[in-house]
């Protein structure tokens, strides 16, 4: 019926979706109360609009070099359409730079729609939402000069970043911003906890658009994650049990190839 | 010194560029900064246009007559209509698309990594090591509990260890980048003083 392997994704995808169903469903009814535990680079982000907006000076935003694959952009957009909500509401400048000319309408198309709901679409600015080579070098180097040329007051980025995120957040330190950066990248995480002001680590980069909205049906899949990693520390905590005992070849197997 | 002419180009942007860092932001880094977008930039439409318009439409289309390619095509070209504002709207379809294609993908294609790291973290705890890196896994994944209260004594106590395993491990990461970006900076350096400026020996 699968091909190898495939059997228990399915069944992880298909748990997570029941989990999501079950999870939005009780809270619809008001059956519980879920609530996201503090993240500070999350709270940070409005304290460095409002930051930017008395300095009048622009919030820089950059979303990341994933694609559409990479669940870190997709993560990233939910984050950036809250951002330009907020920024909307105070009438402070919100520059983002996308690095691929792919992704870039779909960016440009998340910022309006955030000014539109607000209703400023009038304060929408599409000269903000820039793209300068799908090049990496050339991506990395024009936005090291647009942070110092706009002197940006607000630097959060959010997504996949490789060698460059020291880069920026380097240059936005110089250029005098307060920074905000996640990322899942793990090799890249160290940097923004070194450099940025806040960090958000892997994971939470995937909970802050349920943290920021309060949206049930975002919080809904927060939770039904976390039932899905109470599952993984549960198969993790048998396999190393009966690895120990010398009987975990079967569990293995099933894993990895039903 | 060196006379080639790209060696001194070379040395030039090169130089140009630490400005920023060594300085401060100014003319002559903007213009190694506009050069630098500018080909970049170009490269990436020569290179769309050779890799992949060409192939498709002079070969694959043209010569082999798949025809079915003129979808795709069709389809990326409806991104052009949001030059249009009548017709603008069209332009959320390939949008659409892309975005539901891409959400699909990252569906079916990560719980295997996930199965395979789960898989993998089955260890005997008969070493330190190994008992090191099990409670290492379990603990950093208690930590990203989002919807469990922090108040009991073991859910503080795991994600204080999960907090410690993550910042040791960022450590080391940390230090291991750094060391290579100094062999880059070393790098830049060795090509100003030999290269260029042939003032150091090999």
């Amino acid at each position: 019926m699968f091909a190898d392997g495939m059997g228990v994704d399915f069944l992880l995808i298909a748990f997570l979706m029941v989990a999501v169903g079950y999870a939005l469903e009780r809270t619809k009814k008001g059956l519980a109360k879920w609530q996201i535990r503090k993240i500070p680079g999350l709270d940070a982000i409005e304290e460095g609009i409002g930051r930017a907006t008395e300095m009048d000076r622009p919030v820089f935003y950059l979303p990341g070099s994933g694609g559409f694959s990479d669940p870190q952009l997709l993560a990233s957009m939910a984050v950036l359409s809250e951002v330009a909500k907020v920024t909307a509401r105070y009438d402070t400048r919100l520059i983002v730079c996308v690095p691929m000319s792919s992704v870039y309408p779909v960016i440009e198309e998340v910022v309006r729609q955030a000014y539109v709901s607000e209703g400023k679409a009038e304060r929408f600015r599409a000269e903000d939402v820039r793209w300068f080579s799908d090049h990496y070098f050339g991506y990395a180097i024009a936005i090291i000069g647009l942070m110092f040329k706009e002197k940006v007051a607000t630097n959060i980025m959010i997504g996949t970043f490789a060698f460059d995120a020291l880069m920026y957040a380097e240059a936005a330190n110089q250029a005098g911003a307060i920074q905000v950066g996640g990322t899942a990248a793990t090799t890249q995480i160290p940097f923004f906890v070194a450099a940025c002001d806040y960090a958000l680590i892997g994971e939470e980069i995937y909970a802050a658009a349920a943290y920021l909205t309060k949206d049930p049906v975002r919080v809904a899949t927060i939770v039904a994650e976390d039932w899905a990693k109470f599952l993984v520390t549960g198969l993790v905590v048998l396999g190393v049990l009966l690895q120990t005992a010398g009987k975990a070849d079967g569990l293995r197997n099933f894993l990895n190839q039903w | 010194m060196s006379a080639t002419l790209q060696t001194w180009l070379s040395a030039f942007f090169t130089i140009a560029i630490y400005t920023l860092v060594l300085y401060k932001d100014n003319k002559v880094f903007r213009f190694a900064e506009t050069v630098m977008i500018g080909i970049t930039a170009a490269n990436g439409i020569v290179l769309t246009y050779h890799n992949y318009i060409r192939p498709v439409v002079a070969v694959d289309i043209i010569q082999q007559g798949k025809y079915l390619q003129l979808i795709p095509i069709l389809i990326g070209l409806l991104m052009y209509t949001r030059f249009v504002r009548s017709i603008a709207w069209v332009s959320r379809i390939p949008m659409g698309f892309w975005v539901g294609v891409g959400a699909a993908y990252i569906l079916t294609r990560n719980p295997g990594v996930f199965i395979s790291q789960i898989t993998a973290s089955f260890l005997a705890l008969n070493k330190l090591n190994n008992v090191v890196f099990v409670v290492g896994v379990i603990s950093v994944v208690v930590y990203f509990y989002f919807t469990v209260p922090i108040r009991s004594a073991p859910m503080k106590g795991m994600t204080t260890l999960g907090k410690a395993f993550l910042l040791v491990s960022f450590g080391a990461t940390f230090a291991s980048t750094v060391m290579s970006r100094i062999s880059l900076l070393l790098g830049r350096l060795q090509f100003l003083l030999q290269d260029w400026l042939r003032i150091a020996g090999v």
